[in-house]
């Protein structure tokens, strides 16, 4: 992992807890330390990206985004079309972290800018390759620092 | 005299026949001459010839040569201009080693390419630089002297030919290169070795046909001698090697070199004489020869020229002999015609005084009138009846001119005429008019030997002869411009001998051919028709008694059967005793005349019953058919008739009727109304020939006929005629018992009658038909379900329909529409509607005008009904309209319509829902098997922590039995059912999206996709023994990716439920059922039990025997989504232990 990215915050998009603890413990057990913000639906995680709440995201840090789709309210998709549609958040790696394997929604996700996209499994030990890959993914994507507007 | 002539003309002939020795001589010269000249000339033509092509191809060769070395030295110059290389030699000259790879590359590539032999780079003093591996250094004398020269003077330039030291022939070209571009010092020099053999040579060698024995070489001199510089034809190893002489006589070579050029005849290096073409190369110190073999062009010209002589010689031979052999025989017939000429001569001398004796009593006699004329034309003897004719004695008229004893105008034309004689020595014949009388005269010119010309003739009176003929003259011109005139036939009957002369016109008028008439009274009568014979006797005879005049008319028939009318005029010559003695008359073709009076009789007859026939429009049939049988009775002067109808297989014949007089004669008390054409007598015959018959001697055998019943009306004669409706007979008609013959005449009076009735018949069916029909259709009308209405369409000025009228509506009509017919007949749409759409009249008006019909469904909105429509056009400007009531139909589609819309969309709901709630389930799954391995793992933890613990033993027991046993055994449960309920999501996802991917049909050959199939399960297949067949799959049309799915499945499934006990044999196969295509899976596996044969396309159905086996039992429900998404279905047979086959029906690729 570069230094650079040691400081990237992880800002998950996920509503069901368990899976969120899941990702999270397996992450650690794969030796990633970021900081997660973790939020429970699309709007929450919108607000947060958009600046409408506090705290919110801060000018000159870098953030990787991971996002469930089926979350109540905005979902997955929706808050990956904003993200992309947004200048300044544009640049912000976003990885789709999700149950549905439909090929359709799969290219959709790509098609809207979405960097990686993996799907949940069930079992541990591809769950565990999954999280393994995505911290792969995680240290060697380059992150960009949010730019003041 | 003639005699003696001819001797002397024999005499000259004599001398003639002398010496044959000196003409045989003669002629022999003559001959050599002629061959020597033809002999002279051929050479010339063929040196000439040959000159000609041997300075073509030196020319040729000379220009190849030429451009061949300028372009090297071109390419020296370009090479020794090169902008780069200069530098890069430096570079390497300075810093050796450093850009000799490069150098090397380069030499090697364009060594390659050029097809030179060597190439290198050497310094100004000959070290060199870089080289390709073939470099050779090049030692020879006249390599380093060149190499020197262009060193020195920086000049580029190709070098002559020379020998290098490995005894081959080569060319070299050098280019001296500087540093800083052209013209400065050079650093190096570039050395390119040319083998001559690759590319210069050829250029020599190659030659055109004929040709190929003529050889070309190059040489040079060097001192006085002539080198050659190529390899000669005849010298081995001979190229820059071989020398001769330049003082050798008659060498080509040396020729060349001396200066002379062109055409050369002379003795080539090995001593052949030789054509040659010459010439100097320019700018170079080489000569080009091309030379030909004399004896290769003159040798086919020498065999020539022998033969030539022999025959020429062989010819004087002939004509000599000849010669002789005709001179010989001459002479023998000469002094024959001598001998025989001596013994003529005396006894002609001894009869001259007896014909001398005749003459004078002659003379004094004669009764034609004799004369003799000197040349100046004065009578010498003349024969005494001259006194009588001139009335003068003879004493007076001898000696005396023309003019004195003839009127002048004669006189000077009998001088004229006798002076011609002399002169031209021929015969003339005169006829003259002396007082009155005409005499012929013939005068012809005497020759004698010796004495002067003088000439005689004798003359004929001739009057009376001339006075008869020119009568006879006259009065056969008037007879003849009469005959010819009239088309008469002129006869001559000598009666007591019974010969008759006929002229040619008579013979025409017969048809019988002059050879064939016997020229007697009996062959005349028998030319003339049997009932006339009688007649025409009668008459002849009465003429020949005096009773009275000869003029009758009668008929004859021809030899090819024709009849002819005949108007016959004679007279007769008695002799003194009142005896017929000869009988001369004409005859005259009346038949036109005839046939036209005939003709005339029978129209005027005929127009008045066709006329009586037509008006009878109102009568009946029965009606109709009297008449018509009863005129024709008449017509033919027959005195009985029937009609008889012929069934459309023209297998009956039905009697229609029969004439009043028939019905009244015949007492034949069963009539047969019914009769087979096969089995009836004779009048059936008209319907088997399918011509009118004519039966005129009826009582005459025949073996047509079948007798007649008794009591049936006798028939003398009888004749019938089939009338025709196309080519099909429809009435048979007959007439019979005329008191004359039945004539083609009859036939066409009765077909024509006949025809006529039939038309009449068939309009009036056709007009009842039609009646018949109008009031069926009436009655349609005015019943049918369907509403009828009858317009007609309303045009503006241009034409454009602008509305339309009812005519009739029918009841129905009222009843759907609600509009009376009372309101609207008569009436325009727009006055009855007037807010009617203008699309109804445009379309209508269409139908109306172009008579193309329509037909739709329309809905009016205000009575909220739909009506199916019909519109067509019973005539131009008219349209009738038909529709009826279709709301209930509508109605019940439009239902239908939602209903599908309703399921559609039911079934997309369901789809989603099935997708959603999947998804959903997904995700507790995702905690239950995380946390549970979570748990697995901290059980492990807690195994680790608690083991260096010390703890009572019971309580250890426990432990271990709840961490080691019930605790992980409880977990692997859970782990267990929490991955069997994702198999279970995945397959309902995967079924679920199926409903949800849209299928993109496309013609699939079916044999491809079936291989690439079997291409990916090679494996499977092989491991488990499997053969699959495929047959020759048509083509269906469906979408590529499913099909691969649904064929994958049910190949996979074949092997998964295969009969372990033998080897599995799948085979599929596929044909066109009209359009769509069946294909089939047919294996020999475990087969399904048949009470499971209906649940098989149910999702998770799996076989009781293969439940521990893998598979998500979703396989047959998504083989059969897909065959029904493609818009086809499939159905399964099986026997258990024998095996399954699965029918899948699909559109065939040619469908729509």
């Amino acid at each position: 992992m570069t230094k650079e990215n040691d400081e990237v915050t992880i800002v998950m998009a996920e509503d069901d807890d368990g899976h969120a603890m899941l990702v999270k413990e397996r992450f650690e057990s794969v030796g990633v330390f970021n900081p997660i913000i973790r939020f429970r639906d699309g709007q929450e995680t919108w607000d947060f990206l958009s600046g409408a709440a506090t705290p919110a995201i801060e000018t000159g840090k870098g953030y990787l985004l991971l996002l469930d789709i089926r979350m109540p309210g905005l979902d997955g998709i929706e808050v990956l079309r904003r993200v992309k549609g947004d200048p300044r958040l544009r640049n912000m790696p976003v990885i789709m972290l999700t149950t549905t394997d439909d090929p359709r929604e799969i290219a959709a996700c790509y098609e809207l800018g979405c960097n990686n996209y993996l799907t949940k499994p069930i079992e541990f030990e591809r769950f565990a390759e999954v999280i393994k890959r995505l911290g792969l993914f995680i240290m060697i994507v380059k992150v960009s620092k949010i730019k003041a507007e | 005299m003639d005699i003696r002539k001819f001797t002397a003309t024999i005499a000259g002939h004599g001398a003639f026949v002398a010496r044959p020795a000196g003409v045989l001589g003669i002629v022999l010269a003559a001959a050599l001459t002629v061959w020597l000249f033809a002999a002279g000339s051929y050479h010339k033509e063929a040196t000439g010839a040959i000159s000609k092509s041997l300075i073509t191809i030196n020319k040729y060769k000379t220009e190849q040569i030429t451009e061949w070395v300028r372009r090297h030295e071109r390419e020296a110059a370009r090479l020794s201009r090169h902008p780069f290389l200069g530098e890069i030699v430096s570079q390497e000259i300075s810093r050796p080693g450093s850009r000799r790879a490069q150098l090397s590359a380069w030499l090697l590539d364009h060594t390659n390419q050029k097809r030179y032999i060597a190439m290198a780079f050497l310094t100004t003093k000959g070290a060199v630089i870089a080289a390709t591996p073939k470099y050779a250094a090049g030692t020879e004398a006249y390599f380093k002297e060149a190499f020197a020269q262009a060193s020195r003077t920086g000049k580029p330039r190709l070098t002559d030919l020379y020998l290098a030291g490995n005894g081959q022939p080569r060319m070299a070209m050098l280019s001296p290169i500087s540093e800083k571009g052209p013209g400065g010092r050079p650093v190096c020099v570039l050395v390119i070795k040319i083998d001559p053999e690759m590319e210069f040579y050829p250029l020599l060698k190659a030659a055109p046909l004929f040709f190929t024995k003529a050889e070309t070489l190059l040489v040079r001199r060097e001192g006085d001698q002539v080198l050659f510089l190529s390899e000669l034809d005849f010298a081995k190893d001979s190229a820059l090697k071989f020398k001769v002489p330049l003082s050798k006589e008659r060498l080509p070579s040396a020729a060349a070199l001396l200066g002379y050029s062109g055409f050369y005849a002379g003795v080539d290096y090995r001593g052949g004489k030789v054509f040659s073409a010459i010439s100097h190369i320019e700018d170079s110190s080489w000569a080009l020869i091309t030379k030909i073999d004399r004896s290769t062009v003159l040798g086919p010209v020498k065999a020539r020229e022998y033969l030539a002589l022999a025959l020429i010689v062989l010819a004087a031979l002939m004509l000599y002999g000849l010669f002789y052999a005709v001179l010989r025989i001459r002479e023998q017939a000469v002094q024959k015609k001598i001998q025989e000429g001596e013994l003529r001569l005396q006894g002609a001398e001894a009869s001259l005084q007896e014909s001398e004796q005749i003459f004078r009593e002659f003379m004094e006699h004669s009764p034609i009138y004799v004369f003799f004329k000197d040349a100046q034309i004065r009578p010498i003897k003349l024969s005494r009846n001259y006194e009588k004719m001139l009335g003068r004695p003879l004493q007076e008229l001898l000696g005396k001119s023309m003019e004195e004893l003839f009127p002048s105008e004669l006189a000077r034309s009998m001088v004229a005429d006798d002076k011609l004689i002399l002169k031209e020595g021929k015969e003339v014949e005169v006829e003259e008019q002396l007082n009155g009388r005409t005499y012929r005269t013939i005068k012809f010119p005497i020759v004698a030997v010796g004495k002067p010309q003088y000439l005689a003739g004798y003359t004929i009176d001739i009057t009376a002869q001339k006075q008869a003929e020119e009568q006879v003259t006259r009065i056969n011109e008037r007879l003849l411009l009469a005959a010819r005139a009239g088309h008469l036939g002129i006869w001559d009957w000598d009666v007591p001998s019974n010969k008759l002369v006929w002229d040619d016109r008579m013979f025409e008028l017969y048809g019988i051919k002059k050879e064939a008439f016997a020229g007697a009274y009996e062959a005349w009568l028998k030319a003339i028709h049997p009932d006339d014979q009688a007649r025409c006797e009668e008459q002849i005879q009465q003429a020949l008694r005096g009773e009275k005049e000869y003029a009758i008319d009668f008929r004859i028939t021809l030899p090819d059967g024709t009849g002819k009318h005949i108007k016959a005029n004679g007279d007769i010559f008695r002799d003194a005793g009142g005896k017929p003695l000869r009988m001369v008359g004409v005859n005259l073709d009346i038949t036109e005349r005839k046939l036209a009076e005939e003709e005339l009789a029978f129209n005027a007859s005929r127009v008045n019953t066709q006329l009586r026939l037509n008006q009878m429009t109102e009568a009946s049939e029965k009606e109709i058919t009297d008449f018509a049988l009863e005129e024709a009775v008449r017509l033919t002067n027959s005195t009985i008739g029937y009609l008889a109808f012929v069934n459309e297989d023209e297998s009956l014949l039905t009697m229609h009727s029969w004439s009043r007089s028939a019905m009244a004669e015949c007492a034949t008390t069963e009539k047969p109304f019914i009769y087979s054409v096969k089995s009836t007598g004779l009048w059936g015959e008209a319907v088997r020939q399918r011509r009118a018959v004519i039966t005129n001697d009826y009582t005459a055998p025949s073996p047509l006929k079948k007798g007649c019943p008794q009591g049936h009306v006798a028939l003398k004669r009888h004749m019938n005629v089939p009338v025709f409706s196309g080519s099909r007979i429809v009435i048979v008609a007959g007439v019979g018992n005329k008191a004359g013959e039945y004539v083609n005449a009859d036939i066409q009076h009765l077909t024509l009658l006949m025809e006529s009735m039939w038309r009449l018949l068939e309009r009036k069916r056709a007009i009842d038909a039609l009646r018949r029909s109008e009031e069926r259709f009436q009655q349609l009308f005015q019943t049918m379900e369907e509403g009828f209405a009858t317009h007609e369409v309303v045009c503006d000025a241009a034409g454009t329909p602008v509305d339309y009228r009812f005519i009739d509506v029918n009841p129905a009509f009222e009843r759907l529409t609600g509009l009376k017919k009372a309101d609207i007949a008569g009436r325009t749409v727009l006055e009855v509607m007037p807010g009617i759409e203008k699309i109804w009249i445009e379309n209508y008006g269409r139908v109306a005008l172009s008579g193309k019909p329509m037909h739709f469904e329309s809905g009016a909105a205000a009575l909220g009904k739909w009506y199916e429509v019909s519109a067509f056009s019973p005539g131009k400007g008219q349209f009738a309209v038909s529709f009826f009531d279709i709301t209930e139909r509508k109605q019940s589609e439009a239902a239908l319509n939602r209903l599908n819309k309703d399921l559609v969309e039911k079934t997309q709901e369901m789809e989603n829902f099935l997708y959603i709630t999947t998804h959903d389930l997904r995700s507790p799954l995702v905690n239950i098997q995380g946390f549970s391995q979570n748990l697995q793992s901290y059980l492990g933890e807690l195994k680790h922590v608690l083991a260096p613990i010390p703890v009572p033993g019971p309580v250890k027991n426990d432990l271990e039995e709840l961490t080691g046993g019930k605790i992980p055994r409880a977990l692997d449960f859970v782990l267990q059912s929490s991955r069997k309920m994702d198999a279970l999501i995945s397959a309902l996802l995967k079924v679920s999206r199926l409903g949800r991917v849209e299928m993109k049909p496309e013609t699939l050959e079916m044999n491809g996709l079936i291989d690439r199939i079997l291409a990916s399960m090679r494996f499977q297949l092989e491991e488990a023994g499997a053969t699959v067949k495929a047959g020759a799959l048509p083509p269906c049309k469906a979408d590529g990716g499913a099909l691969t799915q649904l064929f994958s499945n049910l190949l996979d499934n074949a092997i998964k439920y295969r009969q372990r006990e033998r080897a599995l044999m799948v085979t599929v196969a596929g044909e066109v059922k009209g359009d769509m295509v069946l294909y089939t899976v047919a294996d020999n596996g475990a087969g399904i039990p048949e009470i499971d044969l209906s649940r098989i396309w149910n999702v998770f159905y799996r076989h009781e025997r293969t439940r521990d086996a893998q598979g998500e039992g979703i396989g047959l429900p998504m083989v059969r989504r897909i065959t029904e998404k493609n818009g086809g279905s499939i159905r399964v047979e099986s026997k258990e232990n024998a095996g399954t086959t699965f029918y899948i029906e699909l559109p065939a690729a040619g469908g729509k």
